[in-house]
């Protein structure tokens, strides 16, 4: 079983689940529905993890299902031109070389039937001796032929040169759906794979009361589809096919609920800023066409080293299209706008799609292109930028969001903030790492808030005294009466989201709480659980650039390490709002933990959570993304190899400091019981900077009232003043002109027969007359 | 008595069968009960019938008289199917005014 074989089968798995659902679901129901779903991904995982065992360190295998298609092929052909013997080898010097596109070349079809016999040296002249590069299609060429092109390309018997006037560089293509496996593509498949199962299977439980679960785990296995042929594409073209369907998988499951025009609303909002950044990658994808004549990754790569190839500002504009691409799929400053309204969409779809999947694709892009990064360092510089002042803007937004998922969802949008600072440092592993590290712990987060919230609606509506098989440990006495049923939602948040309603969870669903835990101090990036590795490697290669030149690198280093403050902060009041304290309304006070196929990935992840960042792991995974990643000159990763800046020992004392400062923070006001300081007096004493916060910076209203009005505005006109004015004005003068035709031909129908008599007493006379006149 | 074999100048019966001709015509356009517009169809098939026979003559030859047979026997099988219509008509309408056949004014 090789890797060939197997590699097409890890997307397969799930699109056969994809269609087996569109067909039959109904018929499944929903709770086989969620099972075939479950199962299709949990073998593609299993074939994942035979791929890893059997991948060789530095391997490129690459499968070529089919060719998709043929732009103008070229073929070489060698044409004989001076007499030579049938059945003898053909001298070099009796050969010529030119090279035509297949519209150009007409060859005698008719003699192909003798081309297998003998024939005189003289009538070898003119014939093709060898057809190389993509000889297809029932108008090949083949050996033998005569060849009668173009005559002016036609080699001179006398010379022996190569026909001049031909293009250096073919302008034939064929594009080939091929997938490509190598280390990057190898560890985003086992993390897709692994955690998109772990997610269906938590789908099941938490999806359990919903009507529409085939359609549900339709898209989720289009989803994995999607996502797998992202990264396993070979050219940048299946890659787009991926980029693309998972922006459209987005949509239908951000909308999944779509009765709710919010929420189509906000499924259609992530789609069209998703499309925006698509439409940079797409330039860049042909500016690179252009450049290096091919889109697979085997063509583009090597060649970007080729100073002659990328030269001029050819590599800095098409990394700074990448960027804006990137920042459309992983929702960076100006792009993030979509990523906290996806929180609509069931919570499972936000741990898959905006923690652990979707939004990593830009990053993935970007390493996967990273030489063409790697010659543009004032775009990697950009990309820094970008990342560190998203990261900490998002930050700054989830200190105040009331919404448990808004938070997650800033969160997001800030920790891959870091990822792109990690790889505008140039340090394309390391933001890889915290890639990996950020799926299991924010995709734990994510389902333990909808654990969470499962267990609040529990609470809301299955009140004290109704046996619904609730695990409360006791009741507490002080579990104040709060009125039954969920209290009115504030500010628009459902009350079970709301971090205000909250509290004492951690005692009333323990499995749940602890993981969310584990995961938040992941977050916060608390040693030695992952997240501190994957953070601190990244801070550490960006202050290792600050060391070499540049102050900018310090003051990005800064933000890194405020963000990193920030962070630990807002998961300290998240933990502390959620978890502790006392339960602040009837949701919390009788909530319940949930069922085993919801709590069982939870646990799953945070085991990855605690583990997934030590050395003994990141170690060979630096060592094995190397070949891949590697930078000019000096390896992409691994921490020991920065030299410049202050020690990793150092750096990691000085992180663990501000991550435990920040938490320390977040006690201080948020704790049970009498807080140090009040977070209300606080909020009223710095109101304007907290309502801008709060208000999520007001970015959403500008990109309104500064963009979306003036389109809409623009949409308008064209429809009034255009379609309606202009076009349907048209249409029905036509149809009024034929109307008036009509009326006014009416007035000869009469409809008395002694009119029509008259009609044709004159018509009678009239011609008459006329033959009368010309006789 | 003229002998058969003289030329008719044909003007006077021609001239005969142009005012017949217009008084039929004439009886089409302006009567308004259907069986007199049908005498007047009659009497312009009738006006054709002395043109071709004086024209006939007037040329010494006997096609257009043959012609006449013809065209007698059309007008007699024409006048039938007419009759037959009036009757329909007048049992559908009630009257015979050709003015009144007018549901197909549009």
């Amino acid at each position: 079983m090789s890797i060939e074989t197997l590699l097409p089968w890890v997307p397969a798995l799930p699109l056969i689940g994809f269609v087996t659902l569109v067909f039959f679901g109904r018929r499944l129901g929903g709770r086989w529905s969620g099972i075939v779903a479950t199962v299709a991904m949990g073998i593609a995982f299993a074939v994942s993890l035979v791929i890893a065992s059997d991948h060789r360190s530095a391997s490129v295998e690459r499968t070529t299902l089919w060719t998709w298609m043929t732009v103008a092929p070229q073929y070489d052909l060698t044409v004989v031109t001076r007499p030579v013997r049938a059945g003898e080898p053909v001298p070099a010097d009796a050969v010529t070389t030119i090279r035509l596109p297949q519209a150009r070349i007409t060859h005698d079809l008719e003699l192909f039937a003798t081309s297998h016999r003998m024939f005189t040296p003289e009538q070898a002249i003119g014939r093709i001796a060898r057809v190389d590069l993509l000889p297809i299609g029932p108008d090949a060429p083949l050996n033998g032929d005569r060849l009668l092109a173009d005559t002016t390309l036609m080699p001179d018997p006398a010379r022996t040169d190569t026909a001049a006037g031909l293009p250096e560089r073919p302008l034939g293509y064929v594009v080939d759906v091929a997938l490509q496996l190598d280390a990057l593509s190898l560890l985003m498949i086992l993390i897709v794979t692994g955690v998109g199962f772990l997610i269906h299977l938590y789908s099941i439980g938490y999806m359990a009361h919903d009507t529409d679960r085939p359609r549900y785990f339709a898209y989720l296995n289009l989803f994995a589809f999607s996502m797998l042929t992202l990264v396993l594409g070979a050219n940048f073209l299946v890659l787009f096919v991926g980029w693309e369907l998972v922006g459209a998988c987005s949509y239908l499951l951000i909308g999944f609920w779509h009765k709710d025009p919010a929420n189509a609303s906000a499924g259609r909002k992530a789609f069209i800023v998703n499309r925006i950044g698509d439409v940079a990658f797409l330039i860049a994808m042909m500016l690179i066409f252009t450049t290096f004549g091919s889109l697979a990754f085997a063509d583009v790569l090597p060649q970007a080293a080729d100073p002659l190839v990328l030269g001029g500002g050819v590599a800095t504009l098409i990394a700074a299209l990448l960027l804006v691409g990137a920042t459309g799929k992983s929702a960076q400053i100006p792009l993030y706008v979509w990523l906290p309204d996806a929180m609509a969409g069931p919570t499972p779809v936000s741990a898959l799609i905006h923690a652990a999947t979707m939004v990593t694709a830009g990053i993935y892009m970007m390493a996967r292109a990273h030489v063409i990064f790697d010659h543009a360092p004032s775009v990697l510089v950009a990309v820094a930028v970008v990342g560190a002042v998203t990261a900490f803007g998002a930050a700054l937004i989830a200190l105040v969001q009331s919404d448990i998922k808004r938070v997650l969802a800033y969160s997001t949008v800030s920790q891959l903030g870091y990822m792109f600072l990690g790889v505008g440092a140039g340090a394309y592993a390391s933001g890889v790492f915290h890639l990996m590290t950020h799926a299991f712990f924010k995709a734990l987060l994510f389902l333990g808030a909808g654990s969470l919230m499962h267990a609040m609606e529990h609470g809301f509506h299955h009140g004290k005294g109704s046996g619904h098989g609730a695990a409360s440990s006791g009741e507490d006495h002080d579990d104040a009466a709060f009125p039954p049923g969920p209290p009115p939602a504030l500010d628009g948040i459902p009350p079970e989201q709301d971090l205000r309603h909250m509290g004492g969870l951690l005692r009333k669903a323990p499995v749940t709480g602890w993981t969310f835990v584990v995961g938040g101090l992941a977050l916060a990036g608390v040693f030695p659980l992952a997240g501190f590795w994957s953070k601190d490697e990244i801070l550490h290669h960006v202050i290792g650039r600050a060391g070499e030149g540049g102050a900018i690198w310090l003051v990005l280093f800064a933000l890194g390490l405020v963000t990193a403050a920030l962070t630990a902060f807002y998961t300290g009041r998240l933990l502390l709002l959620a978890l502790f304290g006392r339960p602040r309304s009837s949701g919390a006070a009788h909530a319940a933990d949930s069922p085993r196929t919801m709590t069982v990935p939870l646990v799953v992840l945070a085991a990855l959570s605690i583990v997934g960042g030590l050395p003994w792991l990141s170690g060979p995974l630096a060592e094995a993304l190397d070949p891949v990643l590697r930078v000019a000159g000096h390896a992409a990763g691994a921490a020991h190899e920065v030299e410049a800046g202050p020690s990793a020992l150092t750096l990691a004392l000085v992180a663990t400091a501000v991550a435990l400062g920040g938490l320390a923070l977040a006690w201080a006001m948020y704790r049970p019981g009498t807080p140090l300081v009040d977070p209300a007096r606080l909020a009223t004493a710095m109101g304007g900077a907290y309502r801008t916060l709060r208000g999520k910076f007001y970015v959403d209203e500008l990109y309104a009232w500064g963009l979306v009005r003036p389109f809409t505005r623009i949409a308008d006109f064209l429809w009034h003043r255009v379609d309606d004015g202009v076009v349907d004005a048209a249409v029905n003068a036509v149809g009024r002109g034929a109307v008036a035709l009509g009326q006014g031909s009416r007035r000869w129908q009469t409809g008395y027969v002694r009119t029509y008599g008259l009609g044709i007493v004159i018509g009678a006379a009239a011609l008459a007359a006329w033959l009368l006149w010309l006789v | 008595m003229i002998p058969l074999a003289a030329v008719l100048p044909p003007a006077q019966p021609l001239m005969l069968a142009a005012l017949l001709f217009t008084i039929g015509a004439a009886g089409v356009l302006l009567r308004r009960n259907i069986i007199i517009v049908l005498m007047s169809v009659e009497l312009m098939l009738n006006a054709v019938n002395i043109t071709l026979v004086a024209v006939s003559r007037a040329m010494l030859q006997l096609d257009g008289q043959i012609f006449v047979f013809f065209s007698l026997t059309i007008a007699a099988a024409e006048v039938a199917v007419g009759l037959a219509l009036v009757v329909a008509l007048h049992r559908s309408l009630g009257s015979s005014d050709v003015d009144d056949v007018s549901s197909l004014r549009g």
